[in-house]
């Protein structure tokens, strides 16, 4: 049998997955780590569908995220089944990007603001003492019975398993060249007979739904939060660290990037968060300037190989 | 009782015309460099605590203060073109680089804050005015909002002269319009981004003094949510004309205000939905031109 490149780094990462998620938590016992790993690997990815694939930057992203804890927090509160609560969260964020989809037409620093508005007031919505009927407003989401790690582990590493997928499957399509395309020139994209809008609508509501996910997943494993530690800027800020560490737009890069720094995170960061903060925000300047296309790119410069 | 919303409405005006002051600085950088400061709120958090310190430990008062406020920042401006903007505006896509780059210096700013300041909310004194409060239509008026909002008329028309009246203001407008005519004309760009970045960054230095009676208190992560407040204010004016802000600040003064008297627990909510609205039915600004594509 043959197969051809995609197939082969498709293997290797199911394999590396396979590796690190089954023997990994064997060898190390600190189990939250690599449960919180995929969680903002599959994050990380998502971001990536939106900014690595078409270009746009929404500095707002962690607002999915949090709609995503959300949408399963009230729907478990509310006394649906875990299968049902993951795809409300997903659902909800998803609804909220649907709603944002005319912000796309907006470019550069109005698309940026606009989204980081959003975020605000989507947060303002949600920790509102006056919703206290659904969301707890302030007083945070507490579902400590439907805690269960082995099944929350679980989920997590197929739902992890499908973005990766899903993620290869559009670079390598017609779609992803549509999303290309649009990165590129969408004046240009849209003249060539690509449908503008109608695609960077689908990769913004395919990225939205998987950070929905995340956050769903995110919420179960927490199982009590309150409305800041979901709807936190700084996970806005991880996944654009970890995406142009990686390389923005690759399948490698992404996943690379998160392992790396939010090992790094895991291991400093959680004692001492300002400090990290402060690291990420300083390597983000450096690596924009410097490195701007991330360590795939350099490690293709290197090998002389096209990365995935 | 109509009376309430006069005072709403007068009061919505003042802090407004504070708020212009707060985003004036902003508009003037993206309007010269193009470079899109996410870490504005920053600079005023910073400038919030050098004004608390110098009262803390020497007793200046906030007027006082301004005085090594304003060259000092003016300085941190253009230590800021130096070091960061001159070689992101060499990049393949300034705008994008930029916003970045100021994203990661705000998370930069902010955490070094939180470290050598500690997390505790600072607030500085009222006394430095002869009068506390005056009476406004039956109700009760911090005279420090007529007081910022005077100052905030001064440092708007000086900004006019500054634009408007001297040879540098005329060289940076020709920047401002066509950059490349510009410099085909003799204009040294260099110079007049270094300056435009010191006076816009000592304007919003003079802003972030007075910040604590409007924010409430100082604290390091204030900024984020001053650096949106901003930058949504200058959108509704018109994103790169620094005169327009004026109109966008009066707006969100109002918003705020008339919520926050009518339905207090949603009105920061609403204000964000309505600067969303505001930025997608007319992202060209009130004052604006057509810039929306595709």
């Amino acid at each position: 049998m043959k197969f051809n490149k995609y197939t082969k780094v498709l293997i290797g990462i199911l394999v590396f997955y396979l590796v690190l998620y089954l023997v990994g938590p064997m060898v190390y016992s600190n189990q939250s780590f690599f449960e919180t790993l995929i969680i903002f690997t599959i994050l990380t990815l998502s971001f990536n569908i939106v900014y690595g694939f078409t270009g746009y930057l929404p500095f707002g992203y962690a607002a999915f995220f949090g709609l995503g804890a959300y949408g399963f927090g009230i729907a478990v509160m509310r006394g649906f089944d875990i299968e049902t609560a993951l795809a409300m969260g997903g659902a909800l964020s998803l609804l909220f990007a649907v709603i944002f989809i005319p912000m796309l037409r907006l470019k550069g620093a109005y698309f940026a603001i606009a989204n980081l508005a959003a975020f605000e007031g989507i947060y303002y919505i949600f920790s509102n003492q006056s919703l206290d009927w659904l969301t707890r407003g302030p007083y945070g989401i507490s579902i400590p019975s439907v805690y269960n790690f082995g099944e929350t582990y679980v989920a997590s590493v197929v739902i992890l398993v499908v973005i990766t997928v899903l993620t290869l499957y559009i670079k390598t399509s017609n779609i992803g060249l549509a999303f290309k395309a649009i990165k590129e020139d969408q004046t240009t994209a849209s003249l060539s007979g690509i449908n503008v809008p109608l695609y960077r609508a689908m990769a913004w509501m395919i990225s939205a739904l998987f950070a929905g996910f995340s956050g769903g997943l995110f919420a179960w494993y927490l199982s009590f939060f309150y409305p800041e530690s979901v709807f936190s800027i700084n996970y806005s800020l991880f996944v654009i660290v970890f995406t142009i560490f990686g390389g923005a737009g690759t399948l490698m890069g992404p996943i690379i990037g998160t392992i790396v720094l939010y090992s790094a995170y895991d291991t400093i960061g959680i004692t001492y968060p300002e400090y990290f903060t402060l690291i990420f925000g300083i390597a983000i300047i450096l690596l924009v300037l410097f490195l701007p296309n991330g360590l795939m790119d350099l490690i293709s410069k290197y090998t002389k190989k096209e990365m995935v | 009782m109509a009376s309430i919303l006069y005072y709403a409405i007068l009061s919505g005006v003042l802090i407004g015309l504070y708020y212009s002051l707060m985003a004036l600085g902003l508009n003037l950088v993206f309007g010269v460099t193009r470079i899109v400061n996410l870490s504005h709120g920053d600079f005023i958090m910073l400038s919030a605590y050098t004004s608390f310190w110098l009262f803390f430990y020497f007793h200046l008062s906030p007027l006082v203060g301004l005085v090594i406020v304003i060259p000092l920042f003016f300085l941190v401006g253009i230590l800021t073109y130096f070091a960061l903007v001159k070689k992101l505006l060499k990049s393949k896509d300034p705008e994008m680089t930029s916003f970045i780059v100021f994203f990661g210096l705000s998370f930069s700013i902010e955490s070094a804050a939180a470290i050598t300041f500690g997390n505790s909310y600072r607030s500085l004194p009222l006394n430095f005015l002869p009068i506390s409060h005056i009476n406004v239509f039956g109700y009760s008026m911090p005279f420090v909002n007529v007081f910022v909002a005077i100052l905030a008329v001064i440092v708007i028309l000086f900004t006019y002269v500054y634009l408007n009246r001297t040879k540098i203001g005329l060289k940076t407008r020709a920047i401002m319009s066509n950059k490349e005519t510009a410099i085909s004309f003799g204009i040294n760009p260099g110079v007049i981004f270094a300056v435009s970045l010191g006076i816009g960054i000592a304007i919003t230095a003079i802003a972030g003094v007075f910040s604590p009676y409007f924010f409430g208190a100082i604290y390091p992560s204030e900024g984020g949510i001053i650096t949106i407040i901003a930058f949504s204010i200058i959108i509704i004016g018109s994103l790169g004309n620094p005169l327009a802000t004026v109109i966008g600040g009066i707006v969100y003064g109002l918003i705020i205000n008339v919520t926050g008297i009518y339905i207090p627990g949603w009105s920061y909510a609403i204000t964000f939905i309505v600067l969303v609205t505001i930025i997608l039915v007319r992202p060209n600004g009130i004052l604006g031109g057509k810039i929306r594509e595709v």
